[in-house]
């Protein structure tokens, strides 16, 4: 797939953090990009498209990410779709707790340019691009 | 990032502000306030991360550290203390948030908070254990 038609899905609470995250991905080439601010918005567009990469922070103002990866995973939507969670929470237990419920990978915020590497990665790894 | 961005960032991150100043002031019996009170702090955190504000970034995981431990203390003097930092944390992320040319350049008044707050962190038992970018790496080579 050309990185172009990756089709990915940033969740945060926040608009800030949306924006930048969504700016950066734009200016390395990724073109399909949606914005969520919470689960159930998140699932909304889940149900009715298919994406190869969400991006989604621990910490959400209804729900969390480990409830929408669990939700991802049980409706079996994880099948050709990677699942980061970047997110400013680096408590050991909640970090082995993600890694336990089978994140692909999992980035500290700040989300910058040596961070994009990671994700190249996990879509190389997982056969999306 | 654009001025307008900018403004539109920080008049997010002082809605946050605000929202944790609102939850200081409600009851006692109020058991989750400081859990809300952390995730306010996280957030803040988070975004000042990412917009590079790193004594905002400080103060606020500070804040949502000391929150974290006042869901735990007994003694009413230890309530006392995390409620009168957490005031103070607050106050210092309002004040950031409204000068962010203070940026970068921490007055005696905020070092000695910074302080301040280490102290009465360290006295509640410390940080809790936390991870590196370069642990996370080593932890998902260890998944396999």
């Amino acid at each position: 797939m050309d990185q172009s038609e990756v089709r990915i899905l940033v969740v945060d609470d926040v608009q800030a953090m949306r924006t930048q995250v969504a700016d950066l991905l734009l200016s390395v080439g990724f073109k399909s990009i949606q914005l969520a601010s919470n689960i159930q918005e998140a699932k909304q567009h889940l149900s009715k498209s298919p994406y190869q990469l969400i991006l989604c922070d621990w910490h959400l103002n209804q729900g969390d990410g480990p409830e929408l990866l669990d939700h991802i995973q049980k409706e079996r939507l994880d099948s050709g779709c990677a699942f980061i969670m970047l997110t400013a929470e680096a408590t050991k237990e909640l970090v082995l707790q993600a890694l336990k419920s089978g994140v692909d990978d999992y980035i500290l915020k700040p989300m910058n340019q040596a961070n994009l590497s990671k994700i190249y990665k996990v879509l190389l790894r997982k056969q999306i691009l | 990032m654009t001025t307008t961005n900018l403004k539109s960032f920080i008049e997010e991150l002082s809605g946050f502000a605000k929202g944790a100043e609102v939850l200081l002031a409600e009851p006692a019996e109020n058991t989750d306030r400081f859990t809300k009170f952390s995730n306010y702090m996280i957030a803040i955190r988070g975004t000042a991360d990412q917009l590079g504000f790193p004594d905002l970034s400080r103060i606020a995981g500070l804040g949502e550290e000391i929150a974290v431990k006042a869901t735990h203390v007994k003694s009413p003097n230890q309530s006392r203390k995390c409620m009168s930092c957490l005031w103070d944390a607050v106050t210092t992320i309002k004040y950031l948030l409204e000068n962010p040319a203070a940026e970068g350049t921490p007055s005696e008044e905020q070092a000695i908070l910074t302080q301040r707050l280490e102290s009465v962190l360290q006295s509640l038992g410390g940080k809790r254990e936390s991870v590196s970018p370069d642990d996370i790496e080593k932890l998902l080579q260890g998944r396999g």
